[in-house]
């Protein structure tokens, strides 16, 4: 039996390579490709070294797993030091990716908030009902409805990188659910009566709020525009190998695979 | 974190200076896992060291010019059915780092050794007076 073919080596070896993939990823293709060839390499040459020194298949797997593990921070800091050193496949600098996370971040949390809003009005609204506190639905329930599934939408594909312009532009019609929750929250809140009749300049504040997101959300749907980013960074090129003609990895799948246990 | 000086070594890199300067004077190929065997071996661990550590070690003394790199003619590696190694090979910039580190060790000793002799005799003094 030997390490090579052994599913816990190729599982492991798998699991590295699936790893350096990853945090490879979007880096110059050379610098990448040449740190996926150097751990491949390493990976066969730990093969070799368990087969020669009558090491089990399992404690092979074991050593890789644990080398893979115990570099992750270093992995991680390699690729820092690379795309600050100018080293993406991207010609995007990195403030201007930077300025994109936040900005998708801030987006996201703003998002949560207007949907947890919609959310707990429509909450309070079917618990007035059941409780007897109103005998009908509040005038505007509907539309509030729609506008808090319009921001639980828009805020799940900001996530996403390839749908956060149209979720951000989802988000611009979502910003009422503000003044909407604060007309239908006096219909079911005795809270929501006294705060509405002590604070007159409160539908001025919820205006200004609702603008002022409603730009937010619209300056970031132009952001994110393809139309606007057609600079933005092209794909990864599929796995170059610098070691052209090399052999692979894992052995071919010829033959049956031997599962140690 | 703060940045590091030019010039200055962390002491896992003059280890594996000093593995590669080995292996170099064996006539072994130095490459990424040989380095790694040799760590371990040097310092009677078990484990190797990992993946993450070792190539961003070695991809930092390139740059600073203490290693050259270069990958394996494919022919060989074809001719053996495995990847091809990045070998590497100690510079001079590499080979005076380890030389000034074993000169800074050996005189960090020589000052403990003189450091203690004095405390010695005055010790020694102070048995023989009492």
């Amino acid at each position: 039996m030997t390490v090579f073919r052994s599913a816990p080596y190729r599982r492991s070896a798998r699991r590295v390579l699936a790893w350096c993939e990853w945090y490879t990823r979007d880096l110059d293709p050379r610098v990448a490709a040449e740190r996926r060839d150097e751990i491949a390499a390493d990976l066969h040459d730990e093969a070799l070294h368990a087969e020669s020194s009558g090491a089990t298949p399992a404690s092979a797997a074991r050593s890789i797993m644990g080398r893979w593990i115990r570099g992750v921070p270093a992995d991680l800091a390699w690729r820092v030091e690379r795309l600050r050193n100018g080293e993406a496949a991207s010609p995007v600098p990195m403030s201007i990716r930077r300025i994109g996370a936040s900005l998708a971040a801030v987006l996201f949390v703003l998002g949560l908030t207007l949907a947890g809003t919609g959310v707990f009005t429509l909450v309070r609204v079917v618990r007035a009902l059941v409780i007897g506190d109103t005998t009908a639905v509040p005038p505007g329930t509907r539309w509030l409805l729609v506008l808090t599934f319009f921001a639980i939408l828009g805020t799940i594909l900001v996530c996403s990188r390839a749908t956060r312009s149209i979720g951000a532009l989802l988000l611009v019609p979502s910003v009422l659910i503000l003044q909407r929750s604060a007309d239908v929250l006096w219909f079911v809140s005795a809270t929501a009566q006294l705060i509405v009749a002590r604070m007159w300049q409160l539908d001025l504040l919820i205006s200004a709020m609702s603008i002022g997101l409603a730009i937010v959300f619209l300056a970031a749907a132009l952001w994110w525009s393809p139309s606007i980013l057609t600079w933005r960074r092209p794909r990864t090129p599929p796995a170059v190998s610098v070691s052209t003609g090399s052999a692979p990895i894992l052995p071919a799948s010829t033959g049956p695979v031997t599962e140690v246990r | 974190m703060p940045r590091r000086r030019a010039g200055a070594w962390l002491p896992l890199e003059l280890e594996i200076l000093d593995c590669a300067i080995a292996l170099q004077h064996e006539g072994e190929g130095v490459y990424g896992f040989s380095i790694a065997k040799r760590l371990s071996e040097q310092d009677g661990r078990e484990s190797l060291i990992a993946h993450g550590t070792l190539y961003k070690a070695l991809a930092r003394m390139t740059a600073a010019g203490a290693l050259e790199s270069a990958w394996e003619d494919p022919s060989l590696s074809e001719a053996e059915g495995r990847p091809r190694r990045r070998l590497y090979r100690v510079t001079p910039v590499g080979q005076e780092a380890v030389t000034a580190e074993r000169q800074r060790l050996q005189q960090a000793e020589r000052e403990r050794a003189a450091s203690a002799r004095p405390a010695a005799n005055g010790s020694t003094a102070a048995v023989s007076h009492a």
